[in-house]
């Protein structure tokens, strides 16, 4: 089944009454469990594509199919439900409430979907995973100001996956990132798609979109090539960085 | 660069500028038209007291038997450089009627004595409109603005007098402006006529005389002792001339209310614009930081942000000195048609409007000094320098499973932010409390302890303000004072009311200390009729025929302690009293002291007698009580203790009745704006944050809640805090107020009003102001948390 399904998507801005068509009917199908990056130069569309079919940002023309279900037209709300309940956003900047603490942002999300001591105990249980599964539970009580950029990527990603979303968008997740911290977060982010969950990205680095099982190329806000990596596996890591480096720089990369 | 940050922000800040200029604007009015209004009252007082010609020491007889004493006596006195005197008559409110299209009515005095009297005396003088002296010819009248007021009087009409059986009629001609005698507060007004149909009136007239004798004197107190040695059986008071300012002490209060009020609102504005300037510059972090890495020295970037808020404040001040002068003459409105006021308020206006623009700019110089801190390296990280290594002193969301996410949001931000919030709080604690000040004054105003202030019960079913019949005399001993009190006692029970009488007969008694040094006179009252049951600070009431009791401020002054012997001078006899108790009260300016009711009084003059209590079983109310009584025995004139109380403080509680209700409305509004701008300011810095909850799935009303929550918190905290700094309010400030007028007395709260009621209006006021603003969330994409800090 499709996990998104986009059809003749356009996106235009007007700047001092002068139209920019930023996505020109872009088209593009995501399976389920399938996960994607998203490549191209800088002011090509990659993050407006994202926001887009991720619903945060409007279209202006075109369908986007989520699980089979038409987005286009759902009120503010309905569109909250489903950011709510079944995506998760990783952004390159790493969002969160100052005010609250590592755990305290993680667990928001869902503490706001379900009421009552025993559905906030199952997540209580929840986000001890997780972040036992990233590797960030000795800083769950840390203010957000006192973990690593690393460390609060990783949240970010558990609080994106603390309602067990279906589908998780990021944009530039490690973009702000160093070397180490990159593969600690795409390494999770591996773990998550292996365990069933979509994963879309925009990425500009090489060692980051080959992770992906299938990357497109898009200038000018279009899509204009595709490449089929396959499920990523460890040990094909440099012959995968080689292949998508060869096609991208026939792309004039 | 500085020029493109000065027109960002002013475009980026357009709605804290504009509620910031109208802040500024609202403190300049209230400012300078109370400060104004405080110095043109202070100034009118004392150009009052010159132009009236007002002695060092006025004191008034009673009756002319020791006058001839007194005048022959002083031609030998060398403690006195001048003196003078005038003649005036009593006259009762039933022998004046107003004459206006052939209809008549008759006078009402509203409780005050009224007399007759003339122009041309050389003290106490009365003046006209322009501060001159009256002037009036034969067949003309003049009275003060009280009356005119009360009775609807203009200029040209007719008023009759009937006098000595003869009816008298004069056309009004002007108004009087009348120290004493146009005061609401003194309890007396006269008619002024020239000395001729003065004379004419009065000859062979049985209206009783009073004399009001002016001292210019070196040493009162020794010149007060010599004339209660000559006349110590009519003089009835004496006051030195400044007690003449304590009449006009109500006029200040409201003025001084308003300075409050205004001190209030430059305070407000101080905290909106440091959040400003705060705001702006947090904003302004990656500017800042390049100019300073560019080599601007600190001076010239701090310039940017001060121009800016000069030039705000100097418009405020500017537009709100010229709507402090109309705002200026309807506050002095009423208090100039009493008073001669001097010229010079809009120079006063100019000069409270400068200090707010001094001051407003000063402390935003003092603000801009966080620049300071600001390094060029701040530029690069983005304003983020410091804030890395700071604890947050939150909440723990995981740790309180019985609280929603909402409401701990709210709570946790106020809780990460308290310096922030505090200003709020402290904002809303201020307007809770100024709320409660008319309103606590005007429920102590109506309170039973009030009433008792006036030497009254206050569970009397009905209060009498004249005994006299219709023809009688008034009424100057205290048989006359029984009988009368017989006789209406009789017409009550002929009516069907089994009723119990007591009224409290005023007469100006002289006594001496037990060791002779001290000599006193003052206001005593003997209750005559049933027992008055009135409260006492310390002892008891004085019972036995050898008793008497004193007000505090008498106690003090002449150094006398409960159990003290003073001697009184009664009916012509010395006689020893034994001090039984003390008390409070407002008579006399809290000056007076009371009688036990069994010593002989029988040749004692009585000046005066006070209300009479009327004490019987009804179900009726008070004010019930007095209308039905009014049309049965309408030859009397039956009251409530509220309008005994009323017709003693004048027209201050209207001023605050008048006042409660838009200063509610005022306050409300202004809180509305300062939420407004709060939330603003919140939404603006806190922009990233909520399109970061939005992205997660947050809906808009959720948002609104949360930002709608943090505010509630903070109000019902604020309330919670208002109640014992309005009780503080109470006990040091308005209990103060009180005690000017001469008595202590515990400030009545209606607590349903004070803490529920009008707190309520305001938090309503605050909710709807949030909701109003938070609708902005609505506005916020996903996609500017690009903007995020």
């Amino acid at each position: 089944m499709n996990a998104l399904k986009v059809t003749d998507l356009c996106k235009t801005y007007v700047v001092n009454k002068r139209q920019n068509n930023v996505l020109r009917n872009v088209s593009l199908e995501i399976e389920e469990g399938e996960m994607v990056g998203v490549m191209g130069p800088s002011g090509s569309g990659k993050t407006t594509l994202l926001y887009t079919v991720s619903g945060m940002d409007t279209a202006t023309a075109g369908t986007i199919q989520f699980f089979g279900e038409e987005m286009t037209g759902l009120s503010a709300n309905q569109m909250s439900d489903i950011r709510l309940k079944r995506m998760g956003f990783v952004f390159q900047q790493m969002y969160m409430l100052k005010n609250l603490s590592v755990y305290d942002n993680i667990v928001l999300p869902a503490y706001q979907s379900a009421s009552g001591k025993e559905a906030r105990r199952e997540i209580n249980e929840r986000a001890k995973v997780l972040m036992a599964k990233l590797g960030i539970s000795e800083v769950a009580d840390n203010d957000i100001s006192e973990v690593s950029g690393g460390q609060l990527q990783r949240a970010c990603i558990a609080r994106s996956m603390i309602n067990s979303p279906k589908i998780i968008f990021a944009d530039e997740p490690t973009g702000a990132l160093n070397k180490q911290n990159s593969r600690e977060v795409m390494k999770e982010l591996n773990k998550l798609n292996e365990e069933g969950t979509t994963i879309m990205m925009v990425t500009h680095d090489v060692n980051v979109a080959s992770r992906c099982e299938r990357v497109f190329y898009i200038e000018d806000g279009n899509i204009r090539d595709e490449f089929q990596l396959g499920k990523y596996t460890e040990n094909q890591k440099r012959e995968r960085e080689k292949k998508l480096n060869d096609w991208l720089m026939q792309l004039g990369w | 660069m500085w020029l493109e940050i000065l027109k960002k922000d002013l475009i980026k800040q357009k709605g804290v500028n504009i509620i910031l200029f109208f802040f500024i604007m609202l403190s300049t009015v209230f400012v300078a038209s109370s400060v104004s209004n405080t110095a043109l009252v202070m100034n009118g007082i004392e150009n009052f007291i010159g132009y009236a010609n007002v002695g060092d020491l006025t004191m008034a007889l009673a009756t002319d038997e020791e006058k001839e004493a007194l005048d022959t006596a002083l031609e030998s006195y060398e403690g006195v450089t001048k003196y003078g005197f005038e003649e005036l008559r009593e006259i009762k409110a039933a022998d004046i009627t107003v004459v206006r299209d052939k209809k008549t009515k008759d006078i009402q005095s509203g409780g005050n004595d009224l007399y007759f009297g003339y122009t041309g005396a050389e003290y106490i003088k009365p003046l006209d409109e322009k501060g001159d002296d009256l002037v009036l010819k034969e067949g003309e009248t003049a009275l003060p603005f009280v009356l005119m007021d009360a009775n609807g009087i203009q200029t040209g009409d007719e008023l009759q007098f009937q006098v000595n059986g003869k009816t008298w009629s004069y056309t009004v001609a002007a108004q009087s402006r009348d120290i004493v005698f146009g005061n609401d507060m003194a309890g007396m007004n006269r008619f002024l006529f020239c000395k001729e149909d003065y004379d004419k009136m009065t000859a062979g007239s049985g209206n009783a005389k009073m004399y009001i004798y002016s001292f210019i004197t070196d040493d009162v107190d020794e010149t007060k002792e010599f004339v209660e040695g000559v006349a110590s059986k009519t003089i009835m008071t004496s006051f030195e001339k400044g007690t003449f300012r304590l009449l006009y002490v109500f006029d200040m209060v409201v003025a001084a209310l308003l300075i409050v009020i205004g001190v209030c609102l430059i305070l407000i504005s101080m905290m909106i614009l440091k959040f400003s300037l705060s705001f702006t510059i947090e904003d302004n972090y990656r500017e800042i930081g390049v100019m300073k890495a560019i080599g601007l020295r600190e001076f010239s970037i701090r310039k940017i942000y001060f121009v800016k808020y000069l030039a705000i404040v100097t418009a405020g001040a500017v537009l709100g000195f010229f709507i402090s002068i109309p705002a200026s003459a309807a506050m002095i409105k009423s208090v100039s048609k009493n008073m001669v006021l001097g010229e010079g308020g809009i120079l006063v206006n100019l000069v409270c409007a400068i200090a707010v623009i001094v001051f407003v700019a000063g402390i935003s110089i003092f603000f801009t000094g966080k620049l300071k801190k600001i390094s060029a390296i701040d530029a690069i990280r983005n304003g983020e320098n410091g804030e890395r290594y700071r604890k947050r002193r939150g909440l723990s969301l995981y740790k309180r499973r019985h609280m929603n996410t909402i409401s701990f949001l709210g709570l946790n931000d106020i809780l990460c932010n308290k310096r922030r919030y505090f200003v709020l709080f402290l904002t809303f604690c201020i307007s809770f409390v100024l709320i409660t000040v008319p309103l606590n004054t005007l429920t102590t105003m109506e309170s039973d302890e009030m009433a008792v202030k006036f030497n009254i019960n206050p569970d009397a079913a009905v209060y009498m303000e004249k005994l006299e019949a219709e023809n009688d005399k008034n009424i100057h001993d205290t048989g006359a004072l029984q009988d009368a009190i017989r006789r209406v006692e009789k017409e009550l029970r002929e009516q069907g009311y089994e009723a119990d009488l007591s009224v409290g007969a005023v007469l100006f008694t002289g006594f001496s200390t037990e060791d002779g040094e001290k000599t006193f006179k003052h206001l005593t009252f003997y209750p005559v009729g049933e027992k008055i049951s009135l409260p006492y600070n310390e002892g008891t009431a004085p019972e036995l025929e050898n008793e008497i009791a004193f007000s505090e401020k008498v106690m003090e002054t002449n150094g006398l302690q409960i159990g003290d012997r003073v001697t009184a001078e009664i009916g012509g006899e010395e006689k020893s009293l034994i001090i039984t108790g003390t008390y409070t009260d407002y008579m006399q300016m809290g000056e007076s002291a009371r009688l036990n009711p069994v010593i002989d009084m029988t040749d004692e003059l009585v000046s005066n007698y006070w209300k009479t209590n009327v004490v019987m079983d009804t179900e009726l109310s008070q004010r019930e009580m007095a209308d039905k009584l009014n049309k049965e025995l309408p030859q009397y004139e039956w009251i409530t203790a509220q309008e005994i109380v009323d017709l003693n403080v004048g027209s201050v509680k209207d001023v605050m009745r008048g006042m409660q209700l838009p200063m509610t409305g005022m306050l409300c509004i202004l809180i509305m704006l300062i939420v407004l701008l709060m939330m603003k300011l919140f939404i603006a810095r806190e922009k990233g944050q909520l399109a970061m909850l939005k992205s997660i799935g947050y809906k808009n009303r959720y948002i609104q809640k949360w930002l709608v929550m943090r505010m509630v918190w903070v109000v019902i905290l604020s309330m919670i805090f208002a109640v014992p700094l309005s009780m503080l309010s109470n006990r040091f400030v308005l209990r103060n107020i009180f005690a000017i007028m001469g008595a202590e007395l515990t400030i009545q709260v209606n607590p349903l009003k004070a803490y529920l009621l009008y707190p309520l209006v305001l938090l309503a006021g605050i909710i709807a102001a949030t909701v109003f603003a938070t609708n902005s969330v609505r506005k916020i994409n996903t996609s500017d948390m690009k903007i995020a800090e």
